[in-house]
């Protein structure tokens, strides 16, 4: 069995960084997306380490999201608890990853992935980033799984439209 | 119906989360439909793009200041929890170089105190180090190799580097292979091995044949039936001899091995060695005791690889000298040869046999040899099929060699083929291109003479890349109901025509996805990158097979090769647990013991096909010898339980017991539990097939120059192999006898 702190030890070296990342789909900088993910990794501490191994990286998905949305609320952010309301809400973020200096630099596809709503931006995260299934993507967000394959189909279908003329030079080549 | 590319079920499809039926409902009608196709081929570059996208992203965390390598040890340190306990321990942690008093020492330390961490701490990294970072990764040398990867120009803008178009190939390199006369092979062989010798680690045969005769001797026209596709007539090929007759000419006579090896044997040894502990085979290490209440499970593994094998028989045979002892690997040993099958209990996949008897090197202790055996398909219940061969043809000697190879594994394979059955034969390499489209078996001779100009090359549509060839004429005999491989034949690389191995693997993969399997088979003494073998088998949903001599590639094409490719049982599990109360230690020969016995699965494929066997042994030592061991209790096949928790608990009543967990095709989990006794069996009296396997365990101990096992001669590994002679229907038995011989002979000769 696995010691509660290695399990920590490990879920920092594996997730740490995935996880920040995906707290910027929320919370847009870096700094709180990085206490969202010290929190998480706190709460984590606080688990049986045998009843979290299994899922754990949809465990730290669902905590690490819930932990964002609580930020959201404490700080007004967030005026109503209707998720859907946020997620209507567009990210007014310039750029959720501080890390890359230079825009011009950036993979292309993460620039065009920003011009997607939030909603889909965090399945796709979810699914590319994350490469957790519909079902796991289902349980962390609360979505139905259908709901799931379309938002991915549809994002995804935005950036084979956004990205079209790309693709077809990758075709042709 | 078309599938409609705006339909989330495509998507879904794409990202592989469609249960099994429909997945396969989807592929066949992607196969159909361009459109489709394009829509797939979007979404996976896409999701390449993505995954890298994100996989570039690197956020330091509050932990990374400390990951780097200077201050290793400090999450490994006690049991503090990774350092979310500094602050909630209320504790200082003071990396190594830290003032006492936890206050900045200068701006480049990262200092931790209470209070401090949470928010403080982190403005220190991201900015320079996240930089940093990335202009590490900007700057690494996989970024370039690996497709869907943004790389910069030098304007700045991005660009993703997809297979760019190759330039038109020079009218030489579109030159047909001349086929060398059979001695000029071997006098070429022969001298490449001692080039082989004189490079290292891993050298490849590049050595340029002489330059062919002007006109090729012989050329009347015999065969009635001109190749199916060469419009020219083909030239009778000049006599070949037997791979054996070859193989024999290649040998160097006993004695001359300073001859071979520039007059220093001891360094050829230590050439070899040099080569092979860089190669991917790695040394391994001689079995020892193991306290059985230390390691009460072991597990094995669902297969062995032939490599270790093949090099050893290549020291034996080839070269007249014995194998450095660092690549002999006692499970490759035993796995080498085909034992009697044996089939499961009506309704189940798998079966699972042991035996015990007196260890032959030691009479004091036992062995227990388990084999696990794969059901196989009755002949007449095989669906039709339709095999297209991939074959790499170019102008090496090492290539010529590998040919002739097939060549001998073909001619038994035609013997086999029914009219239903397909066979299409196309090359790459030195010309890619089509020699025989699917034909079907009753037309052995136009598919043995199309072979026979396979030398020659094919022809083919200008540009057209070998595995796309491959796949078409796979598409041409494809058969819903049969089974559809394509078999990559090569003496080494992997490329296929494709510009780059991963390219290769995704249309592996989507063929695979429409039922046509690939498949993977090295020939000769061919090495792969890493994993490269089992990774594209793997991908190809087929197997990944080795074959080193003529008898290996006659038992390859053997009944086995005509049974589905599917796998009979997946997510395989087998473990042996000695009962430590009546057992004081085992000895594993061959296969590593698992590491723990905590539950983690073994790695591999997991996978047991049609006809798989895999055999394991163990030297055991009896505790205290009781009294239930000497009245001779007879070996119980039982299936005990529907669980395996009584695996791994200690005492019961069994000597050894094993357990089995699978799944099969339909998904549906099963367990067996088998246990057994030791029996007062003298290994005289056991089977011809335990009595093999310990006789190839034993020659691998010779050869390991195991100094705790001194009881085994080659004498005795003979008499112990004698009996299994009498069926020997590919000839490997014999070869093993024949390498068992020639390594007496040179131990003989160390002795003088």
């Amino acid at each position: 069995m696995e010691s509660r702190s290695a399990l920590v030890q490990r879920a920092v070296r594996e997730y740490e960084s995935a996880l920040i990342g995906y707290a910027t789909t929320f919370v847009s900088d870096l700094d709180r997306a990085r206490d969202v993910v010290q929190d998480t990794f706190i709460r984590l501490y606080d688990q049986e380490p045998g009843k979290v191994t299994d899922g754990l990286k949809s465990w730290l998905y669902t905590v690490c999201r819930n932990r964002a949305l609580d930020l959201l609320r404490r700080e007004k952010r967030l005026v109503s608890m209707d998720d859907d309301a946020w997620r209507e809400t567009r990210s007014t973020a310039p750029d959720p990853s501080e890390t890359l200096e230079n825009n011009e630099k950036r993979n292309e596809v993460m620039r065009y992935l920003e011009r997607l709503p939030e909603n889909q931006r965090e399945v796709i995260r979810l699914k590319f980033q994350a490469d957790l299934t519909y079902k796991e993507i289902s349980d962390v967000t609360g979505l139905t799984v259908s709901n799931v394959g379309f938002l991915l189909h549809t994002g995804l279908r935005r950036l084979r439209t956004l990205m079209e003329p790309q693709l077809s030079a990758i075709h042709q080549l | 119906m078309k599938p409609d590319p705006h339909d989330e079920t495509l998507t879904a499809y794409a990202l592989g989360e469609l249960p099994a039926e429909a997945t396969e409902a989807m592929a066949r009608k992607v196969w159909q439909d361009p459109e489709a196709q394009r829509a797939l081929a979007d979404v996976r570059v896409l999701s390449e793009m993505l995954t890298a996208g994100f996989a570039a992203e690197t956020h330091a965390g509050f932990t990374t200041q400390f990951d780097s390598p200077a201050s290793p040890s400090f999450f490994e340190a006690g049991d503090a929890p990774a350092g979310l306990l500094a602050f909630e321990m209320d504790d200082v942690v003071t990396p190594a170089g830290l003032g006492e008093d936890g206050e900045f020492d200068d701006d480049d330390e990262k200092v931790v105190r209470p209070g401090f961490f949470r928010r403080s701490a982190f403005w220190l990294v991201p900015g320079a180090a996240a930089a940093a970072a990335f202009l590490v990764w900007m700057g690494h040398p996989s970024r370039t190799g690996s497709p869907g990867m943004a790389t910069s120009e030098p304007g700045g803008r991005t660009v993703f580097p997809v297979k760019a178009p190759e330039p038109p190939e020079p009218a030489v390199a579109r030159k047909k292979y001349q086929r060398p006369d059979p001695e000029e092979i071997v006098e070429t062989l022969l001298a490449s091995d001692s080039d082989r010798l004189k490079t290292s680690p891993m050298p490849v045969l590049e050595k340029e044949l002489p330059a062919p005769p002007a006109v090729l001797p012989v050329p009347p026209v015999v065969a009635a039936a001109p190749p199916v596709v060469r419009p020219a007539p083909a030239l009778e090929p000049p006599p070949r001899p037997t791979l054996d007759e070859l193989l024999k000419k290649g040998s160097v006579a006993p004695g001359s091995v300073a001859a071979t090896a520039g007059g220093r044997p001891a360094t050829f040894v230590e050439r070899f060695n040099h080569a092979v502990s860089a190669s991917r085979l790695g040394g391994t290490t001689p079995a020892v005791f193991v306290d059985a209440k230390a390691t009460p499970i072991f597990r094995v593994p669902d297969r062995a690889d032939s490599l270790s094998y093949a090099q050893t028989r290549w020291c034996l045979r080839d070269f007249k000298v014995m194998p450095p002892p660092g690549i002999v690997r006692l499970e490759d040993m035993i796995n080498a040869f085909d034992y009697k099958p044996l089939q499961p209990k009506p309704g189940t996949e798998l079966g699972v046999q042991i035996e015990t008897a007196s260890c032959p090197w030691d009479e004091q202790h036992q062995l227990v040899r388990v084999s696990l055996h794969g059901r196989t398909m009755p002949v007449e219940a095989l669906p039709p099929c339709h095999t297209t061969f991939l074959i790499r043809v170019v102008d090496t000697p090492g290539n010529a060699r590998s040919l002739l190879l097939f060549w001998e594994g073909l001619q038994s394979l035609l013997g086999l083929l029914r009219s239903e059955d397909t066979v299409a034969l196309a090359v790459w390499g030195d010309v890619d291109g089509l020699v025989l489209p699917p034909t079907p078996g009753s037309e052995a001779g136009s598919i043995r003479s199309a072979a026979e100009g396979l030398l020659q090359g094919g022809d083919g549509p200008a540009g057209a890349k070998g595995f796309d060839i491959a796949e078409k004429a796979a598409r041409m005999s494809y058969d819903e109901q049969g089974i559809n491989r394509i078999v990559i034949v090569t003496d080494g690389p992997l490329g296929a025509g494709e510009s780059d191995f991963q390219a290769l693997l995704d249309k592996v993969k989507y063929n695979a996805a429409a039922h046509v399997t690939t498949s993977v088979l090295g020939l000769g003494q061919a090495r792969f990158e890493g994993s490269q073998l089992t990774d594209l088998a793997e991908a190809g949903r087929g197997q990944a097979f080795r074959a080193d001599s003529a008898a290996e590639t006659r038992r390859l094409f053997s009944e086995e090769w005509l049974s589905p490719t599917e796998p009979l049982a997946r997510n395989l599990d087998l473990q042996v647990r000695f009962n430590p109360d009546r057992i004081r230690s085992v000895r594993p020969l061959g296969f590593e013991p698992a590491e723990s016995s905590d539950g983690a699965a073994p790695s591999g494929s997991r996978r047991i096909r049609y006809g798989q066997q895999v055999t394991a042994l163990y030297e055991v030592v009896p505790a205290n010898t009781p009294p239930s061991w000497k009245d001779g209790v007879t070996n119980r096949f039982a299936r005990l339980a529907d669980s395996m928790t009584t695996i791994g608990q200690s005492g019961g009543p069994d000597w050894i017991s094993v357990g089995l967990r699978y799944d099969t095709p339909v998904g549906e989990s099963r367990w067996f539990i088998y246990a057994a006794d030791l029996e007062d069996n003298s290994w005289r009296d056991a089977s011809p097939d335990f009595r093999l396997s310990a006789a190839a365990a034993g020659f691998g101990l010779i050869l390991q120059q195991d100094t705790a096992t001194t009881g085994v001669t080659c004498r005795l590994v003979r008499d112990l192999a004698e009996p299994a002679l009498a069926t020997d229907p590919h000839h490997l038995r014999q070869e093993f006898i024949d390498m068992v011989k020639q390594a007496d002979t040179l131990r003989r000769k160390s002795v003088d």
